[in-house]
Parts: structure tokens; C-alpha cells; sequence
């Protein structure tokens, strides 16, 4: 496979400028993914302390294989919610190993509200098992909540993708064949109980862990019994009398060890087999990502050059290179897994639909996942294109791309607009993994397309009720539209609203999808099939 | 199978309290439903008239078949989101018979902001998209909407690509859609009838393209007509992305109606018996509901008045006796019924898993009816296993293969509402009766947890707390907690199918129990129960 030649000057004014604006907002994103990661209040920590518990970042250290890679989603959900006291929607999800198992662990974070569940905590932890269930990955729950968040029950309880959704996916990875695992640290009351109760194997802490339907409090109220929470539900009781949990573990670490052991007595998944091929660096630093992205999103640039630093030896086999140019298609390894890569080179044309539709039926057809790297303002518009049927050539693409039995992995690395986002593999369409780079925006349209679409709608109101605005005035509604606008396409409000698995650092993207290609095969690949392409 | 005996007195005194008031409840219910369903300000009707258009009602109505009945998905969709503004949030839906065929109708409610599209609008497509998928149903849509509602993109833009991956997989899943392009499909909406098996559009009427002439304007400088760049003419004829051209919209049902006659009729996974009217009058529920949701009925008493001549084979009669568990029928379909007697103690759970198991054994599909305040709590229980044997009804109902329906008669709280099928558990559909309640815990008691917690909050700020104040706190949490667990705040949130009218209920099991059949039945599987 031929290495991809780059055009790419570093030493150019451009790339330093945008190597420079990179920096900028990397360091930015780093540091609030810093802060939600570690930052909490003095009295939390040390409410932590007193209690005996450790936070919760330590007992991943302390679950995980020493040494290897923990592949955290969306460790800024809730960015935006909840006037930001939430950090990472107070649950920390991602995909580790443990006794050389990969494994999807949730763990609640009790330095944030004590681990209360919110509505985005609960649907962050729907999204982990979804994730579990599609690539048949073994959880294991770290237990330690307040339970649901009272206030916002309403968000929390009822829906079919609210809190009810965590069991049923347990019962279905059960059903699956798919084993977990819950260490129970601190309070499991009410539903959170079902999460120790519906795993294969849970350990509680002594002291600090219980699993009731009811605490005590509720009991008073309820019956007027007075009891204690080690007598109603704490770790002697549940092991030695009711049967509802496994092994009793003297402290914390203790705890890890077993559900490491435990671990330790799963099956090794046997997995698809795919096409692969000794791994080999990128021939060009990834890190020269950083002064690629052009500082305007809005400035087109050559998917090629990021293709060059995410994949094996920056080769690239390109399918179709002088048909339908706007999208670039074709075979890569990463990490030594085949892959099938589309990347936006431009507006889809009827041409790039149809080789997109082709393409995608090919990787189907020899079981090479796919990889969508996003930067799309969407299909082109116009008498021309409608009357070559732009509308049924999209239709092919969707068809293809929403039909596909391999696994769809998406990297949303420029703009995400309109229709394009749907073709593309956006989240609506089953990508096993998707990420944002942090410039990266999502949208209808752009904020001031948008923008100027509403102050004509307003402007139009406004004369028919004889009302001719001025200039100041126009002005005074565009601008507080635009900043709604511009933060709703952010990367941060997606993934604040997980519409993402998060942000990633465009450096750590081949690692990212390293992992998540990996973990995939522990699905099988069904033969492929599809509805009715419209010719 | 034996008759249940009513224990019911239609003349005592609390049988004509009950039946007072939920005369109340339900006609209010009633006057909601209608309004949603046919008042538009008089302005949407006339520009419609002016457009030479049919309200997206009636165009349903144009395409059934006559005198069958129609099954309608969430009248009251948003109807407490948007001010109230746009009813059944802009889309019907439900399961119709067109051409002697079962199918899901989506069709755009143009009669309100041009049908545009809120976030309670997708969702309610997807929803009935989910529907036809899980149940083989074919879909017709009727396409009239002005797009996407621009003011919340957010709300509805990356939710919304999933009518368009469910209209893939209902293809590639061999269950054919048509679409009535009766008004613009724009942007992604264009997507409908490009992914759709059949496409009619109606001259003059109908459009279809990836950007209207303004974008195109905007976008290129090119000037174009509707027509000319995704009208009727052109796309039957020259760009082939629409099939039929038709000179109205009778016309454009008619071929919809026509094309669904060449649908292959689907082999069904079972078969209902002769059927038998209920023994006891179905009007008899409103003096058997209480008016007080705490106070208990006998589930049995409504099973009377939904089966198939009030005949019910109890199983474990004498066991767990606050969980009714049997077999009947309805309009001739086999079922098991579940129905809360009161709070789920461990044997009613072991019970409930015992007979789901039954139940997905010989391929009986499963009704829940809940009324339900959870699973018991407090030492005893804990200590025999309550959670165990909770978790072990969950194993059961989520892993079941039978298809399941869920009605909430009257209170659905905490994790009851779960063990007995709520939304999350994947119920074919899900109904409220109108007086029904749903949250963690009743409004009562949230009111008085939250209030609690609120006053404390208060008091630390301002220890001098006039009881006034205390008052208004108590009064706005209390109105708040009741209107968040009421039936009409979760059918605007499509936590449900919609609120069904209890004397309707046996009608749409029946029609949801014959639409269900269509999804061959798997065998029995299940993951690890904790013994």
C-alpha cells in the first residue's frame, strides 16, 4: 500500500498559526477536562476521607491493569447542564482492561453530590451499556450513589432511555452471554440496587456498602421500623443471610482484587476475524494535526493529510481517486486493523453519494469496518443536482451506510451540517464510537446562516405588522441569536448533551479508534443485506 | 375457562362516588383529545383552504379503509410542551388499515406552522417508526411539513437523523413504505420519499429537495422555481426520484391506496379463537377506579371488563396474592395478564417470574396492568432477598421474547413501574388511562420530601421564615410534583403511546395484539437468574 504524499509545510506562516490557535484551544480543553476529572470541593474530598472511601478515579487505578489504556467517554458530560456543578454527569464510563480482559467500566462518582444520578448521569450510563451490548464487552459497575437526583426525577425516571434502561440493558447483556460484575462501595437504594442484583458476580464493602429497596429512612416512614443499615442491607446481611450479594471484602482495595479475580475467570471472547497487517507508526506525526485544522472551520483543507497521520505507515490505498472527488474513500490499517476510510474533501455531489454507496457496499462485502472522518456542510443544492436526482443518490449513500453490517466507527473532525451529519454516520446511525475533535461543530446549518434565516423570518413579522426595523435594531436580535447559535454547534454542547462518546485530542485519535476497532470484534459480523436502493 | 364473579354494586354508594368522578377526569380527557385533534385557529384553516389543501386529518381519514377502526399514537403529544401550541406535536400517527393491510401512518399535521417540525414532532415519528419496525408494520407517510423548527435545530437536528436510519432498516428488513409528498420536503425531509420503496407527488402541490429555492438563492445566486427544482414533473420525469405523478391529493391517496394492494399479506406468528363480548359492561370501570389513587381495587375487576367473556384461568391463586397472574383472552387472542393487588412482596415477584417463564414457554403474549407503588421494602424482606427475587422478575420480563403491552391503570411508582414493564422494557406499546400517576415515588410524597428539603434550604438563608412563605414553597412543590406525575405531562414527553380511554382499552390490545403478530416469536432465552 502506497504511502500518502503530504503537501503540508511546517514550517510555513499558515501552519503556525494554526498550530498556534490549536494550542490554544487544546490547552483549553485540556484543562476543563482536567478540572471535571479532578477538581472537586475541599468538603467533598474530605466527606470522602471520613467515610473511608476513595475517589473515584483511584479505584480505576486500582481495577485497571497496571500500564495499560483507559478509553474514557465523554469526560465532559454536563458540561453545560446543570449550571456546571455535575462534572462528567458525576459517572466515570470507558473502556479498559482488567486481568487482560477489555472491559466497559461505570463507576459513580460520589465526590460529585455524593453520586447522585442526574438525567444526563443516567443516560451516560444507558450509552456504556449500549456500548457493552454492541461490541460484547463485559461490565463492571462501581456502585456509590445517592440515588436519583429527586428534583429531577421526571428527567431521571420514566422514559424508555431513562433510568429503567440501565437494568434492561443488564438483563440483556445477561441474556447475552455477557458477564458483570458490580463492587458495591457505597449505597445501592431503590432501582440502583438492581445493578449489584442483575450482575453475574458483586462484591460489597463492609462498612461502606448496602443494597436496599428502601433505606432507612424510607423504612421509618413507610412501617415505622426502625433499623440500621448494616442490619437492613449491609455486607454481612446480603452475604451471609439473603443471598443478594457474593463476596464480602474487608476495604476497598480488597474489593478490587476480587472482581480482578473474578475477571480472571471470564472466557476470552473468540474474535471476528478481519484482515490485518503488521502495525507501522504513521510515517507523519500525528501531532502535525495541530497546524493542519485550519484556524477557520470554515476553510477547506485535504482529508488526505489527516488520513496520513491516524493511519499505519500513512498508507493509503484510495478507491475511485478521480470520480466523485469531494468525498475520498479507500483502504487503511490502524493499529494493524483493515479499515474502510470516507473522508469529506468538500460538498457531496451525486457522484461522491454514489461512490460513498459503492464504497461502503464493498467493506461490507469483505468485512472491513469503517471509518467516517466528518467535515461536511452537506449535499449540494441546485436545479442541476435535483435533476440528476441529488436526493436519490443521498438515498443510495444512506441506504448503504445505514444498512451496514460491519462496524461504523465516526470522527467528527470539522463541521457536521445538515444532511451531511445523517450520510456520514452521524449519531442517529449506530457508529459504534463517535468523537469530536474540540473545533469541530454540529448543526442544521452554520450559526450565521442560521442566524440571518431567523432575522429575515423576524424582519418579515415585523413588516407585516408595519414595523420597519433598523439596522441597530436587526443587530440587537442577530447578536444574542448567534451566541445561542454558536454554542449549540459547539463541540462542548454535544458533548455536554452526549451526543458524542466525547472529545478527543485529533493526536489521540489513532489510539482512540485502535481501541474501539479492537473492542468491535468481539461482535461477529453478520452477512451483509440491504433494503431497496433507488436507482 | 371460568367467568370472574364481579364484586362489584353499581348502585352502592362508593361505586356512584368513583363513577362521578372520573366521569370528570374523562370527559375533560375527551374535550383535550378533541380540541388537539380538530381546533386550529382560523387563520391555519384558511390558508390551507386558500392552498387547495386537506388537513393532514383528513387526508388520513381519505386514505383508510372506510369503517375500520384507527389506532391513534399519542393525541396529546407536547401538549403540555410549546405552550400548548402545537397539537399532537404537529405529526398523527397510528395503525390503520389501508387496502385490507395493517399499517403505520405517519402523516405531517399541516394545519398548525405549516406541520414544522419540533423536537416532540421527530420523536413522535421516530417513535412510530420504532413501532413499525418492532411489529413488520408497512408505513405511509403523507409528507406536508415546512422542515426542521429552526428556533430549537438543536433539539431536533442529531435526534432527528434516526427517522431516516429507521426508514433504512424498515427496508432493509423487507417491510415496504410509501410516501404522499402532498406539500415541501425539504433538507433531510426529502429523505422520506427518496428512502421510501414508493413515491407519489402531487402536482403543483408537492416538492422534494435537498434546499429550497431561498438556500439555492443564497447559496449560488441561482434563481429557480419550486417547480422547476423539485416540482412533480421534474422528479417523476427527469430525475426519477419520485415514482407517480398525480393532479391532486384524492388522486395521490387513491395510488397509495392501490400500491398497498400489491403488499404481500404477512404470515402471522399466532392466531386469535372465536371471540366473546366482556359478561360485564366495560362502563363500569369509571365507578371502580376510585377517585382516591391510594385507595386499592381488585385488578380482576377490570380484567372482567377487558377479556373475552370476563372468563379468567387464575394461576397461583392462593400464592403472592398482591400480584394477579393468569390467562384469557382478548377479542380472541391468547394472553397472560399481570395486574398489581397491591405492593410486590418477594413470592409476588417469584411469582411474576415464575409465570413470564410460562408465558414465553407456549408463546403466549403478556399484558401488564399496572397499579403499582413498588416492591416491598424494610428488614424482613431485605433479609429474604427482596431485591434478589425483584431482580428476578426483571430477568424474566426484559428477556422475554413474547411480545408485551403495558397499560397504567392508575399508579406506576418507583422501581414497580420497572418490574411491571415500563417504557424502558421495550413494551410493543405503552398506554395511560387518563387518571393515571407515574414517577419515583407518588406526588404526595415527592412534594413532601422535596418541600422538606426546600424549606431547610430557606431556612438557612433566612431563619425568620413567615409561615406564608412556608406556605407558598409547600403549595408551588406540591403543583409541580402533581403535575409531573400526571398522565397528560408524560404523553406530551411520549413517555407513553398515548392516553387511551378505559373503555377503550380492550380495542387496542386487540389491535396491538393482531399488529404484533407480524414479528415471528424467538424461543425462550434468558440471562442468569440470582437464585
Amino acid at each position: 500500500m502506497r504511502r500518502i504524499v503530504s503537501n503540508i509545510s511546517t514550517q510555513s506562516h499558515e501552519f503556525k498559526e494554526n498550530q498556534a490557535d490549536m494550542a490554544r484551544v487544546l490547552n483549553e480543553f485540556r484543562q476543563l477536562q482536567q478540572k471535571a476529572r479532578y477538581t472537586r470541593p475541599e468538603r467533598d474530598m474530605q466527606r470522602l476521607n471520613k467515610q473511608k472511601k476513595l475517589f473515584v478515579r483511584d479505584r480505576l487505578e486500582l481495577l485497571l491493569d497496571p500500564g495499560t489504556p483507559f478509553l474514557e467517554f465523554s469526560s465532559l458530560a454536563a458540561h453545560y447542564a446543570y449550571e456546571g456543578t455535575v462534572p462528567g454527569a458525576a459517572v466515570v464510563t470507558g473502556i479498559g482492561l482488567v486481568s487482560g480482559r477489555e472491559v466497559m467500566v461505570i463507576a459513580g462518582d460520589a465526590s460529585v453530590k455524593g453520586g447522585a444520578w442526574y438525567p444526563l448521569t443516567v443516560k451516560k450510563m444507558v450509552r456504556a451499556l449500549d456500548i457493552a451490548i454492541e461490541n460484547r464487552l463485559p461490565v463492571i459497575h462501581i456502585c456509590d450513589s445517592a440515588g436519583g437526583f429527586l428534583p429531577l426525577q421526571s428527567g431521571v425516571f420514566p422514559d424508555r432511555f431513562a433510568a429503567g434502561r440501565i437494568f434492561r440493558n443488564q438483563v440483556q447483556l445477561s441474556k447475552m452471554n455477557i458477564p458483570q460484575i458490580a463492587i458495591v462501595c457505597g449505597h445501592c437504594t431503590a432501582g440502583g440496587a438492581y445493578v449489584p442484583a442483575l450482575s453475574d458476580y458483586n462484591i460489597i464493602v463492609r462498612g461502606t456498602g448496602a443494597i436496599f429497596l428502601g433505606g432507612p429512612p424510607l423504612v421509618k416512614a413507610a412501617t415505622g421500623e426502625v433499623v440500621t443499615v448494616e442490619a437492613l442491607g449491609g455486607c454481612d446481611m446480603h452475604t451471609t443471610t439473603s443471598g443478594t450479594a457474593d463476596y464480602p471484602a474487608d476495604n476497598e482495595p480488597q474489593a478490587f482484587a476480587i472482581a480482578r479475580d473474578i475477571a480472571a475467570q471470564f472466557r476470552k471472547p473468540k474474535k471476528q476475524v478481519i484482515e490485518t497487517a503488521p502495525v507501522e507508526a504513521p510515517y507523519y506525526d500525528p501531532e502535525e494535526l495541530y497546524g493542519i485544522i485550519p484556524m477557520d472551520r470554515k476553510t477547506q483543507y485535504d482529508v488526505r493529510e489527516v488520513i496520513a497521520r491516524i493511519v499505519d505507515g500513512s498508507r493509503f490505498h484510495e478507491y475511485q481517486p478521480a470520480y466523485g472527488k469531494t468525498l475520498v474513500c479507500g483502504y487503511a490499517h490502524i493499529w494493524g486493523y483493515k479499515v474502510g476510510i470516507l473522508g469529506n474533501n468538500g460538498v457531496l455531489f451525486n457522484d461522491s453519494a454514489k461512490k460513498a454507496a459503492h464504497f461502503i457496499q464493498l467493506c461490507n462485502q469483505n468485512k472491513t469496518p469503517l471509518v467516517f472522518l466528518q467535515n461536511i456542510t452537506g449535499y449540494m443544492v441546485g436545479r442541476t443536482y435535483e435533476e440528476e436526482g441529488i436526493t436519490k443518490d443521498g438515498a443510495k449513500m444512506l441506504m448503504a451506510q445505514g444498512g451496514s453490517v460491519v462496524p461504523k466507527f465516526t470522527v467528527i473532525i470539522g463541521g457536521s451540517f445538515g444532511a451531511g451529519n445523517y450520510g456520514m454516520c452521524g449519531r442517529a446511525w449506530d457508529a459504534r464510537v463517535l468523537f469530536m475533535w474540540p473545533k469541530a461543530e454540529i448543526g442544521v446549518m452554520g450559526a450565521e446562516q442560521a442566524a440571518n434565516t431567523l432575522v429575515d423570518i423576524k424582519t418579515r413579522q415585523m413588516q407585516k405588522e408595519g414595523i420597519t426595523l433598523s439596522e441597530k435594531d436587526i443587530e440587537a436580535i442577530r447578536t444574542p441569536i448567534m451566541e445561542s447559535y454558536e454554542r449549540d454547534l459547539s463541540a462542548y454542547y454535544s458533548t455536554s448533551e452526549l451526543w458524542d462518546d466525547g472529545i478527543l485530542d485529533p493526536a489521540d485519535t489513532r489510539n482512540a479508534l485502535g481501541m474501539s476497532i479492537a473492542c468491535s470484534l468481539n461482535a461477529q459480523i453478520d452477512d451483509q443485506s440491504y433494503g431497496v436502493f433507488r436507482f | 375457562m371460568q367467568r370472574i364473579r364481579s364484586a362489584i354494586r353499581t348502585q352502592s354508594e362508593s361505586y356512584l362516588a368513583n363513577k362521578a368522578h372520573n366521569e370528570k377526569v374523562f370527559t375533560a380527557f375527551r374535550e383535550r383529545q378533541e380540541r388537539a385533534r380538530y381546533v386550529r385557529p382560523e387563520r391555519e384553516l384558511a390558508r390551507l383552504a386558500r392552498q387547495g389543501k386537506m388537513t393532514g386529518r383528513q387526508r388520513v381519514e381519505m386514505l383508510l379503509d372506510p369503517g375500520t377502526p384507527f389506532l391513534e399514537f399519542s393525541s396529546l403529544a407536547a401538549c403540555e410542551d410549546y405552550d400548548g401550541e402545537i397539537p399532537g406535536a404537529n405529526v398523527i400517527s397510528g395503525i390503520g388499515i389501508v387496502s385490507g393491510r395493517e399499517v403505520v401512518i405517519h402523516a405531517d399535521d399541516n394545519s398548525m406552522k405549516g406541520g414544522a417540525w419540533y423536537p416532540r414532532s421527530t420523536q413522535k415519528i421516530i417513535r412510530a417508526l420504532d413501532i413499525a419496525i418492532e411489529n413488520r408494520l408497512p408505513v405511509i407517510h403523507i409528507c406536508d411539513s415546512a422542515g426542521g423548527y429552526l428556533e430549537d435545530m438543536a433539539g431536533v437536528f442529531v435526534k432527528g437523523g434516526r427517522v431516516f436510519r429507521n426508514q433504512c432498516i424498515l427496508s432493509k428488513m423487507n417491510i415496504p413504505q410509501v410516501a404522499i409528498v402532498c406539500g415541501n420536503c425539504t433538507a433531510g425531509g426529502a429523505y422520506i420519499p427518496g428512502l421510501c420503496d414508493y413515491a407519489i407527488i402531487v402536482r403543483g402541490m408537492g416538492a422534494v429537495f435537498l434546499g429550497g429555492p431561498p438556500l439555492v438563492k443564497a447559496a449560488t445566486g441561482e434563481e429557480v422555481t419550486v417547480e422547476a427544482l423539485g416540482g412533480a414533473d421534474m422528479h417523476t420525469s427527469i430525475s426519477g426520484t419520485v415514482d407517480y405523478p398525480v393532479d391532486s391529493e384524492e388522486q395521490g391517496i387513491a395510488m397509495a391506496r392501490e400500491i398497498v394492494g400489491q403488499f404481500r399479506q404477512p404470515t402471522k406468528a399466532y392466531h386469535p379463537q372465536a371471540t366473546e363480548a366482556p359478561y360485564y359492561d366495560p362502563e363500569e370501570l369509571f365507578g371502580i377506579l376510585p377517585s382516591d389513587i391510594k385507595v386499592q381495587f381488585d385488578m380482576r375487576e377490570v380484567i372482567a371488563r377487558i377479556v373475552d367473556g370476563s372468563r379468567f384461568h387464575e394461576y397461583q391463586p392462593a400464592y403472592g396474592k398482591t400480584l394477579v397472574c393468569g390467562y384469557a383472552h382478548i377479542w380472541g387472542y391468547k394472553v397472560g395478564i399481570l395486574g398489581n393487588n397491591g405492593v410486590l412482596f418477594n413470592d409476588s415477584s417469584l411469582k411474576a417470574a415464575h409465570f413470564i417463564s410460562l408465558c414465553n414457554q407456549n408463546g403466549t403474549p403478556l399484558v401488564f396492568l399496572q397499579n403499582t407503588t413498588g416492591y416491598m421494602i424494610g428488614r424482613e424482606y431485605e433479609e429474604k432477598g427482596i431485591t434478589k427475587d425483584g431482580a428476578k422478575m426483571l430477568m424474566a420480563q426484559a428477556g422475554s421474547e413474547v411480545p408485551k403491552f403495558t397499560v397504567l391503570t392508575n399508579s406506576s411508582f418507583g422501581a414497580g413501574y420497572y418490574g411491571m414493564c415500563g417504557r424502558a422494557w421495550d413494551p410493543r406499546f405503552l398506554w395511560c388511562w387518563p387518571n393515571a400517576e407515574m414517577g419515583v415515588m407518588g406526588a404526595e410524597q415527592a412534594a413532601r420530601t422535596l418541600g422538606d428539603v426546600k424549606l431547610a434550604q430557606l431556612k438557612r438563608a433566612n431563619p425568620d421564615v413567615s409561615e406564608e412563605e412556608v406556605a407558598v414553597l409547600r403549595q408551588r412543590v406540591k403543583e409541580k410534583a402533581e403535575r409531573e406525575t400526571s398522565a397528560y405531562f408524560a404523553t406530551s414527553r411520549m413517555w407513553d403511546d398515548g392516553i387511551l380511554m378505559p373503555t377503550d382499552t380492550r380495542n387496542a390490545l386487540a389491535i396491538a395484539l393482531s399488529v404484533a403478530a407480524n414479528a415471528p416469536l424467538a424461543n425462550p432465552s434468558y440471562g442468569v437468574f440470582r437464585m
